[in-house]
């Protein structure tokens, strides 16, 4: 168990101890079990086994961190794709905005080919609240608000362009107060649009500003928008945002109740009345969008 | 080469364990293995008698030979391997020491060492009290006197009597062992042997006659 015991000298512990030196022969022998070796072997191999480089503390957090950059990256490229920015919408599309009013009035480029297809007649009373003889032909009134529009879409080029918005930005910053707010209340509104509501005023503004080559289409295009806005004139204000919400169907059918209603009877037309005079505004030809049923 | 030099220098020639160790060291497997079967029951006695508990004792020898293989490749023979394995033994004591200190600041009972608890002195009480009439001890009484007696020295006291007595180091290998000089050894002896004096005093002069 121990050491032979040496012969203690003069000066040793043993001497020193005295006579409690052998009273420490009394302790208890200690033997270890024959499976101790094994077992302290087996401790310090598993102890100074080689483990998995575990690498740094950064190391440890580099692929949780990693995931979250990603799909932060990847949710900002969805976002941009998907959320069109106010600040970005009314940069590239500061005349669409600008006369935005407008062209929600019209509508869209194929209610407008409509219009114009099925011939509606003027209205034969004036614009609500104004004066007048009824049941007289009305001289269209001019449409400052789309002359206007038509000039800014045929002059002022939009859509992305890096160079023409910085120059937007620097413009629209020098813009009162009031004119700011209102483009940015354009611009939610313009946000709020369904995609293909915002292609439809684009193109429409295009189409106005001569941009897409319509040619005699594009005349069409803006007498029909004329004679909407002069129908659209002639109903209480309190009405006219309902209607122009509707859309293209609800619109021509709207238009067919009271653009079709016999001059001078004061009631709407039955389905065995004489055709009225002038050009035909019957049902629209095949593949067009049909009117509402009678 | 200066290995071997070192070595007859340092006075460990002869010495198997240094050799083993030095084996150890060149990544000789099995004279580890040969290494832990020649000191472990060296190892547990001393730290049986030190803790007074079998198991723990295991677990600091086992903890011993850890660090002897971990610091295996820092091994130089300046010295004898006992020198080097005491200092070893005596640290890993002074951790566990520390450790149960940390335990008992935080409130946790620990059951290391009866030295300073109050069922030693009890039982010493019970020792110095109604067996020392002059009947004599068997011999296993006698074995929990001892005991008692040395779990009431304190841990640098039990550490040098039990390595002078158990094995067998000189003042000087003692002194290495634990870090401090001869003379302090010394004292620490001294000390030691009037506190086993007082405890163990009727049983000296039973163990005399």
């Amino acid at each position: 168990m121990t050491n032979s015991a040496p012969q203690p000298s003069s000066d040793s512990p043993a001497t020193l101890l005295g006579p409690a030196w052998d009273l420490l022969d009394s302790l208890p022998r200690v033997t270890t079990p024959p499976s101790m070796t094994s077992t302290t072997l087996e401790m310090v191999a598993a102890a100074t086994r080689p483990q998995p480089r575990p690498g740094s503390w950064w190391q440890g957090w580099l692929a949780p961190a990693a995931i979250v950059a990603v799909a932060f990256a990847m949710g900002m490229v969805a976002g941009r794709t998907t959320v069109t920015d106010p600040e970005k919408a009314v940069l590239e599309y500061l005349p669409v905005l600008e006369h935005y009013d407008v062209l929600k009035e019209a509508g869209s480029e194929e209610f407008l080919t409509q219009v114009a297809r099925r011939d509606y007649p003027a209205p034969r009373r004036p614009a609500f609240g104004r004066g007048g003889e009824r049941g007289g032909e009305i001289a269209m009134p001019a449409y400052e608000a789309l002359d206007a529009a038509i000039a800014v879409f045929e002059s002022t080029p939009f859509g992305p362009d890096e160079a023409r918005t910085t120059d937007r930005r620097t413009d629209i910053s020098d813009r009162p107060l009031e004119e700011r707010r209102k483009l940015s209340d354009a611009a939610t509104d313009f946000q709020r649009l369904s995609p293909a509501g915002r292609r439809d005023l684009v193109r429409l503004a295009r189409v106005f500003g001569g941009r897409d080559g319509t040619g005699p289409h594009r005349d069409e295009l803006l007498d029909a928008a004329r004679l909407w806005h002069q129908w659209l004139a002639t109903r209480d204000p309190a009405d006219r945002k309902g209607v122009i919400d509707l859309d293209t169907a609800e619109r021509l059918e709207w238009l067919d109740h009271y653009a079709l209603m016999r001059p001078g009877s004061g009631r709407w037309p039955r389905f065995n009345d004489a055709p009225p005079v002038g050009p035909r505004r019957g049902p629209p030809p095949p593949g067009e969008i049909p009117g509402p049923p009678r | 080469m200066a290995d071997s030099s070192a070595v007859m220098a340092s006075g460990a020639v002869g010495d198997p364990s240094t050799a083993l160790m030095l084996r150890v060291r060149d990544g000789d497997a099995l004279a580890f293995e040969e290494l832990v079967a020649l000191w472990q029951e060296r190892l547990v006695t001393l730290f049986r008698h030190h803790t007074g508990d079998h198991a723990i004792a295991e677990d600091l020898a086992q903890e011993v030979f850890l660090r002897v293989y971990r610091a295996r490749a820092t091994y130089r023979p300046t010295a004898k391997f006992t020198t080097w394995i005491h200092t070893i033994a005596n640290n890993v004591s002074s951790d566990l020491r520390q450790r149960a200190y940390r335990r008992k600041e935080r409130g946790v009972p620990h059951n290391v060492s009866a030295s300073t608890s109050a069922l030693g002195l009890e039982h010493l009480a019970v020792a110095a009290s109604g067996l020392r009439p002059a009947r004599q001890a068997d011999r296993s009484e006698l074995c929990d006197v001892v005991q008692d007696a040395i779990a009431t020295l304190s841990d640098n006291q039990r550490m040098a009597v039990l390595l002078a007595k158990f094995e067998h180091c000189s003042y000087e290998e003692i002194a290495a062992a634990m870090g401090l000089t001869v003379p302090a050894v010394k004292s620490l002896l001294f000390r030691a042997r009037d506190q086993l004096r007082e405890k163990l005093g009727p049983y000296e002069r039973e163990g005399s006659r």
